[in-house]
C-alpha cells in the first residue's frame, strides 16, 4: 500500500536574515512533513525560529535555501500573486491577537476573506454560516468584535480561518492572549477541528497545550531537536 | 435618522460582498463628516466657479440671442458689445440688394452716464437702439414700443437693471412717470423692457433712432453698430453668407447668430482676466479638494495599516485593497458633492435676486464638477494607496 503524499513537504529549509551585514540564521536545514488530517505542534523558547517556521509554511514569507512542497506543489518560489491566492485558498490562519476588522461584524469578518475570493453570496453565506457555527458563534452575527470576550474573537478568528475549508490550519499561539478559561476552550475548539479531521500546525511556548497535538516538534536555534509522537 | 441613512446609503453602495470600505470610512463619524465638509467646500468651489462662468457667458450673449435675424454685420474691428466698433451704413444697403436677403437693419450701441432719478448721481448705461419703428430683436414690454422708437425724447428701462440706476421700475409700474438725464439730456422713461444684466452692463435702455442721435450728436447717422439681416423665406443661409462675403467690402464681418455668440463668449474668456480667474478658482477648487481627499485616505488607510496586512495575509489580493480605496474614493465623492450641489442652489438663487446674472444649477454643470469631484478624489486615493506597501502580512504573526 503506497503513503499517501503529505500535505507539506520542507526539505533542507533555512531562512537568514541579514542586518547591517551581520547573518541571523533564524531556520537551518528543516525537514519537516505534516500528513492529512495530523495535528502538529511547534515548541520552543523565545527567538528559536517558530514564527518564521509558520510564516514560510503560511507563504507569509519566503525560504532562503530548500524546498517547500504544498499539497505536492512546490511553492517556496511563487510570485507576490499566486502566493496570496493560495494562501486564500489552502491556508487558514489563526492570530494570537485575533487580529479581527473591529469595524466589521462577526458575520462580516468570517464572509470577508470569501469575497475577494469570488465566491456567490449564496455559497458565502453557507459557508460563513457553517464555520460560525462550528465554533458556536452563529448567536452572535451581528456583534463587533469589541463586544466580544478575547476567547469569544478567537472563536470567529477559527471561525474565519475555516470558512474557506482550506487544506491546513496554522496557528500562531492561539491561547496567548486568553486566560486559562478561555484558553482551554479555544484549544478544545482545535481538538474537536482535528477529530473532524482538520489538519493543524500550532504554535505554542506551553508545553500543556502543545500535548494535545499527535506529534510535537522542539526547535532550537533554528533547527528541529526533538519530536515526540503522542501515543494512539 | 443620519445614523440610519448613512446605514442605508452603505447598504447600497455595497460592493459585491463585505462593506469594507463604507465600514472603515465611517466609523469615525467626526471625521468623515470633517472629510464630506472638505470635499463639500471643494465641490461648492468648483460649482460656483462653473456657475459664474456661464452666468457670464449667458448674459453677454442675451442680446444675441434676441436678434431677429439668421446673419449679422459687424466692423471687422468689433471686440464685444461692451467695444464694439461702427461700419457705414451703406453695407445695410449694399447687404439689401444680395439675393435672398429680406432686410438689413441697423443696431447702435453706446454706453453713457445715466442719472438716478432718486439720487442724482451717475452711472453707466448700456444703450441699444434701432433705426426703425419694429425693432430688429425681441423686446419684452408691454408698452407701446413701436411709438417710443419715434420719440427723440423717449426710451424703455430694462426692469433687471440694477437697482443703483434708481427705482424706476417701481415709478412706472405704479404709473408715476420718470423722467431723468442721459448723456447730460433730458429723457422720459416711457415704459419698461426685459433684457437682463451682464458683467458687461448691469442697466440697459432701449430706445429709438431719433432719440439716439439726439442722445449721442456725435455719433455720425452714417455709421451703425451692428446690422440684423433677415433671409427671404426659403434662402440658405450659408449661401447668402458666402454672396455677402464676397460681395461686401472687407470693412465688415457676416457672421450667423451663432457665431456671433460664440465670438462673444470667446472674447470673454480668452481677452479678459475673467475667464482665467474662473480657471484659476477651478484649479484651486480641485487641487483644495484633493489635498484633503489625500489627507484623510492617507491617514484612514495608516489607522487600518495592521488591518490590512491580515486582509493580505488571508490571501487578499492587491486589486482587491485598490479597490477598496477607490471604494472609499467614490463615497467621498458623492458624499461630499450632495451637500454642495444643495448650497450652490441657494447661492445661485441669491445671485439670481441680488444681481440678476442668469446663474442656475444645471445638469450639465452638476454632471462636470460630479465628474472633477470623482476624478479629483480617485486620483488622491491613488496617491494614497502607497501606504498599503507598508502593510506587510508577515508581520502579523
Amino acid at each position: 500500500m503506497s503513503t499517501p503524499l503529505p500535505i507539506i513537504q520542507l526539505d533542507g529549509l533555512s531562512k537568514v536574515f541579514l542586518a547591517d551585514e551581520v547573518e541571523t540564521h533564524a531556520l537551518s536545514g528543516i525537514h519537516l512533513e505534516i500528513a492529512k488530517g495530523e495535528y502538529v505542534s511547534i515548541a520552543g523558547p523565545s527567538g528559536c525560529g517558530k514564527s518564521t517556521l509558520l510564516a514560510i509554511l503560511g507563504l507569509l514569507d519566503t525560504a532562503t535555501r530548500g524546498t517547500y512542497a504544498l499539497n505536492g506543489v512546490q511553492v517556496a518560489n511563487l510570485g507576490h500573486a499566486e502566493r496570496a491566492r493560495i494562501r486564500n485558498r489552502e491556508i487558514g490562519f489563526i492570530f494570537q491577537n485575533f487580529n479581527l476588522i473591529g469595524d466589521l461584524t462577526v458575520y462580516e469578518n468570517v464572509e470577508l476573506p470569501l469575497t475577494y475570493r469570488g465566491l456567490a453570496a449564496a455559497e458565502r453565506e453557507e459557508r460563513a454560516m457553517e464555520a460560525l457555527d462550528k465554533v458556536g458563534m452563529s448567536h452572535r452575527l451581528r456583534h463587533y468584535p469589541s463586544q466580544l470576550s478575547g476567547g469569544q474573537q478567537q472563536r470567529v478568528a477559527v471561525a474565519r480561518a475555516l470558512a474557506g475549508r482550506p487544506t491546513i490550519l496554522l496557528a500562531d499561539e492561539p491561547t496567548g492572549n486568553l486566560d486559562s478559561k478561555n484558553g482551554d476552550a479555544v484549544m478544545d475548539l482545535l481538538r474537536q477541528l482535528h477529530r473532524d479531521g482538520a489538519t493543524l500546525c500550532m504554535v505554542t511556548h506551553d508545553p500543556r497545550f502543545a500535548r494535545h497535538a499527535d506529534r510535537q516538534i522542539h526547535l532550537f536555534d533554528g533547527r528541529i531537536v526533538d519530536e515526540l509522537k503522542e501515543s494512539a | 435618522m443620519t445614523v440610519r441613512c448613512l446605514h442605508v446609503l452603505g447598504h447600497v453602495l455595497r460592493p459585491a460582498g463585505v462593506p469594507l470600505a463604507w465600514r472603515q470610512l465611517t466609523a469615525r463619524r467626526l471625521r468623515f463628516a470633517a472629510a464630506v465638509a472638505g470635499i463639500s467646500f471643494a465641490s461648492l468651489m468648483m460649482l460656483m466657479q462653473l456657475g459664474f462662468r456661464d452666468a457670464l457667458y449667458d448674459s453677454v450673449v442675451l442680446f444675441h440671442r434676441s436678434l431677429k435675424g439668421e446673419l449679422v454685420l459687424i466692423s471687422r474691428q468689433y471686440d464685444s458689445l461692451a467695444d464694439s466698433r461702427s461700419f457705414p451704413r451703406r453695407r445695410l444697403e449694399q447687404a439689401r440688394g444680395v439675393a435672398g436677403v429680406a432686410d438689413a437693419r441697423a443696431v447702435y450701441l453706446a454706453i453713457a452716464p445715466w442719472k438716478n432719478p432718486e439720487t442724482r448721481h451717475d452711472r453707466t448705461i448700456f444703450v441699444f437702439a434701432c433705426d426703425a419703428a419694429e425693432a430688429p430683436f425681441e423686446v419684452k414690454s408691454g408698452a407701446g414700443v413701436r411709438d417710443v422708437l419715434q420719440r427723440p425724447d423717449q426710451v424703455l428701462f430694462d426692469d433687471a437693471s440694477r437697482p443703483e440706476f434708481g427705482p424706476v421700475p417701481r415709478e412706472i409700474r405704479a404709473g408715476r412717470g420718470v423722467a431723468t438725464e442721459l448723456n447730460g439730456l433730458r429723457f422720459q422713461v416711457a415704459g419698461l423692457y426685459t433684457l437682463g444684466t451682464s458683467f458687461a452692463a448691469d442697466g440697459n435702455l432701449l430706445m429709438g433712432e431719433p432719440a439716439f442721435h439726439r442722445a449721442f450728436p456725435n455719433r455720425s447717422p452714417a455709421k451703425v453698430s451692428m446690422g440684423v439681416i433677415q433671409l427671404a423665406s426659403g434662402a440658405d443661409v450659408e449661401a447668402v453668407r458666402a454672396e455677402l462675403v464676397r460681395s461686401l467690402p472687407a470693412d465688415v464681418d457676416v457672421l450667423t447668430r451663432g457665431e456671433m455668440m460664440k465670438r462673444e463668449k470667446d472674447y470673454w474668456a480668452e481677452r479678459t482676466p475673467i475667464g482665467f480667474v474662473i480657471g484659476a478658482g477651478l484649479i484651486i477648487g480641485f487641487i483644495v479638494g484633493a489635498v484633503i481627499v489625500y489627507q484623510i485616505l492617507y491617514t484612514d488607510l495608516t489607522d487600518h495599516l495592521r488591518e490590512y496586512a491580515v486582509l493580505k495575509a488571508t490571501g487578499c489580493s492587491d486589486a482587491f485593497l485598490h479597490g477598496v480605496v477607490v471604494q472609499q474614493s467614490v463615497v467621498l465623492a458623492v458624499t461630499g458633492f450632495i451637500p454642495a450641489a444643495a448650497i450652490s442652489w441657494g447661492v445661485f438663487l441669491a445671485t439670481r435676486i441680488a444681481t440678476s446674472l442668469p446663474a442656475y444649477l444645471d445638469v450639465g454643470k452638476s454632471v462636470i464638477v460630479l465628474s472633477l469631484t470623482l476624478s479629483m478624489c480617485v486620483i488622491s486615493g491613488a496617491f494614497a494607496l502607497r501606504v498599503l506597501r507598508q502593510a506587510d502580512p508577515a508581520e502579523v504573526f
